[in-house]
């Protein structure tokens, strides 16, 4: 019995005893190479961002006492006179103008200047913007922009009276986005430039061979072969674009009005010229669980038109 | 090997950013004293070029007087002098000794060192000082900081513009409908808006109570915009763009300063500006500028006044050398030096010496300015008030940028703009 019952037990066990050994002969190098970057993770991001909710739950002016608020901060996001409710739908309204037009500007431009003799200088020319100091690209345009200014000059000659861009409700947002497109354009454009040139040759060649038009080409073999590039690049334009602050704090501060205030912009007035640390907490922490929520939603509908070879 | 030098390199960084965390939390702010030497950090807003060279050389001085007191100055812009603040408070790295604006003391006050305590080391006459600088200084009764100036809010104007229109220079004591007629004037016959409009809160407030009294916060110290004097006087400054069409409208809500900006880019004939600016503006501008008092109303409330000085931060670890420190920026010399250079002093013995600096610098190439200036300082401060703030006057500088705009770009009511900043600010 024993000797017709212990073989199968003697043969089994081998390989989860070797898996054992070798995982625990695993364990400690895993745990030295995975220790700094851990640590990195809690100091760095962790922590802080527990720092930010326990923040978030009180009253806590930039000096004086902390007291309790408990979820008050949360609740005077909603209340009359808050500049929250503006301020999350322009941050919404930035990123459905931002990432939808950036990403097809960028890749049309990067197909364009593929097949370009120049296409490096392209690439370096268009990249330039990303490279320059936002504010400092943000106060140029802020003097192209204004009454005077280039934009309003050249306008004029053709007749054409333009309202004063950036005090105008109707037309300041959008200025603002222009430069935001502009600032940010090359970058996705370097990512896809740089996927085109990894496009599989022999791919390419059955294709045209089999005889498909250089539209079908595009669109049904190349930018399916793209999609992990695009989805990387959707992804970082949108959080990036969730968190835009500098261009419009610098050529708007936020107005006319309310028209141009965003998330993170509330978030360091409330803070810095406000005082309270508290009650920037809590939008900070809104803005948090948004950009978690539709980063989890990407990856999960990334699935379905994300093709990794 | 690389990986684990690597990691060794994260871990000492981490453990260095933990131990310089815990440091700044329980160390204050700067000046740290090593064998009786002491480093004090003082926090000035940018005065220029030359302007900050004569506050380095008063830096210098103290270092000179005391030979363990270094003293290092930064200067951050006027705009974001306050809003540094706020954070540096928010961080415990408040400098030592800290500029004030009379308007944002009650705002930082609680931050900030009385300094009956330290009368010893300052060497105090209050006899010695204007007395309307040293009050705008004091909070609750309280001394918070020694004046360095003392500034009323005058209307600069651009002599030339004046002279290509053939419009006759204001005198002191001109009139709000004078001072219309002159903008219809010159803005016929320049093509461009005469006069520049502005959100500084000083610059815009001080032409309203000009114009009819009206006052943006109560005696108490809380925010009153929706009175019917301050829809009155707001609606007639924004009206200057919109229906008379003689003003120049800032072009972004960040533009804080502009119509004083414009005035010295010789974009717009006249704008308010402080008295502050006196020596500057004159010789930065490239044209003759003059200065006039501000145009008064029927029931004109005259011009406000403001001033800035330097404190102690409660933080601070070394408040006695820092009342030393200040002792010498503000004291006799220091005072008469800052004077020379073109700053309008709080120390009444060192007018003369303002005066005759701007002489030698100005009056060669735009000849009476000096007189001009004399005259105009005496005629403004004999009716000029103190500007009273609220303790979150910084936040609401914001939101006037961001709803003012507005009015003056005809897209909102005086009035919605009023009750905007109202709500917003509690």
């Amino acid at each position: 019995m024993t000797a017709i019952a212990s073989p199968p037990r003697t043969v089994a066990p081998p390989p989860v005893a070797r898996r054992r050994r070798r995982s625990r002969s695993e364990a400690r190098p895993a745990l030295g190479f995975l220790t700094p970057s851990a640590l990195g993770l809690t100091i760095f991001v962790l922590f802080p961002t527990i720092l930010a909710v326990v923040t978030s739950l009180f009253h806590w002016p930039t000096f004086g006492d902390v007291t309790w608020a408990g979820g008050q901060n949360y609740a005077d996001l909603f209340s009359a006179g808050s500049q929250f409710g503006p301020a999350l739908v322009n941050t919404v309204v930035f990123t459905v103008l931002v990432v939808p037009t950036n990403l097809v500007l960028t890749l049309a431009m990067a197909f364009w200047i593929a097949s370009s003799r120049y296409r490096r200088f392209y690439r370096v020319l268009f990249f330039l913007p990303v490279v320059t100091p936002t504010v400092a690209t943000a106060i140029i345009w802020k003097m192209l922009y204004q009454p005077g200014g280039m934009i309003d000059w050249v306008a004029s000659r053709f007749g054409i009276e333009l309202p004063n861009l950036l005090a105008t409700p109707s037309t300041a947002l959008l200025a603002v986005v222009v430069v935001i497109l502009w600032q940010g354009f090359g970058y996705n454009m370097l990512i896809f430039s740089a996927a085109i040139d990894q496009l599989p040759e022999d791919i390419l060649a059955a294709a045209a061979l089999d005889g498909a038009s250089p539209l079908r080409q595009l669109f049904q073999i190349k930018i399916p072969l793209m999609t992990p590039a695009i989805f990387f690049a959707s992804t970082v334009t949108m959080i990036q674009a969730f968190q835009i602050f500098s261009e419009p704090y610098v050529m708007t501060a936020g107005g006319p009005g309310n028209a141009t205030v965003t998330i993170v912009m509330d978030v360091y007035q409330t803070a810095f010229q406000g005082g309270q640390l508290g009650a920037a907490a809590a939008p900070a922490m809104v803005l948090f669980v948004l950009i978690l929520v539709i980063t989890m939603v990407q990856w999960i509908g990334q699935r379905k038109w994300v093709h990794y070879e | 090997m690389k990986l684990k030098a690597k990691g060794l390199i994260a871990i000492c960084v981490g453990v260095g950013m933990a131990a310089a965390m815990t440091a700044c939390s329980s160390g204050g702010s700067s000046g740290g004293s090593n064998g009786g030497n002491v480093t004090l950090d003082w926090g000035f807003w940018d005065q220029g070029d030359a302007g900050n060279k004569t506050w380095q050389g008063l830096a210098d001085a103290v270092h000179k007087k005391y030979p363990n007191i270094t003293v290092k100055l930064t200067s951050p812009p006027f705009a974001d002098y306050f809003t540094k603040l706020q954070s540096q408070l928010a961080a415990n790295t408040t400098p030592c000794i800290v500029s004030m604006q009379s308007l944002r003391l009650p705002a930082f006050a609680s931050a900030m060192e009385p300094l009956t305590d330290y009368s010893s080391e300052l060497g105090f006459t209050a006899s010695d000082w204007n007395a309307g600088a040293l009050k705008a200084l004091q909070y609750q009764g309280k001394q918070y900081a020694i004046p360095y100036g003392f500034s009323t809010m005058v209307m600069y104007y651009n002599k030339d513009l004046f002279a290509k229109a053939g419009v006759a220079e204001p005198k002191n004591g001109w009139t709000i409908d004078e001072f219309e007629a002159d903008a219809k004037k010159i803005t016929a016959a320049t093509g461009k808006p005469a006069f520049g409009q502005s959100f500084s809160d000083l610059h815009m407030f001080s032409l309203l109570l000009a114009d009819n009294g009206a006052v943006p916060v109560t005696s108490g110290g809380k925010l009153d915009l929706t009175s019917s004097t301050m829809k009155d006087a707001f609606g007639w400054y924004s009206g200057l763009s919109t229906s008379q069409k003689v003003a120049s409208v800032p072009a972004s809500s960040s533009d804080i300063p502009w119509g004083e900006q414009q005035l010295v880019a010789g974009n717009v004939a006249m704008a308010v500006d402080g008295t502050w600016n006196l020596s500057s503006n004159a010789t930065q501008a490239g044209f003759k500028i003059g200065v006039v008092t501000l145009p008064q109303g029927a029931n004109g409330g005259g011009t406000f006044s403001a001033n800035s000085g330097f404190g102690i931060s409660k933080t601070c670890a070394n408040k006695k050398e820092a009342a030393q420190a200040i002792s010498v920026i503000t004291g006799a010399e220091g005072s008469a030096t800052a004077a020379e250079q073109g700053n309008v002093p709080a120390r009444t013995a060192n007018m003369p010496l303002f005066v005759k600096s701007l002489a030698d610098q100005v009056d060669p190439k735009n000849p009476g300015y000096s007189t001009q200036v004399e005259a105009t300082m005496a005629a403004s401060s004999k009716n000029a008030v103190p500007f009273i703030s609220t303790d979150s006057w910084d936040q609401t500088t914001k939101a006037i940028a961001r709803e003012f705009i507005l009015s003056y770009t005809g897209s909102q009511s005086p009035a919605q703009s009023l009750q905007n900043v109202q709500n917003s600010s509690k």
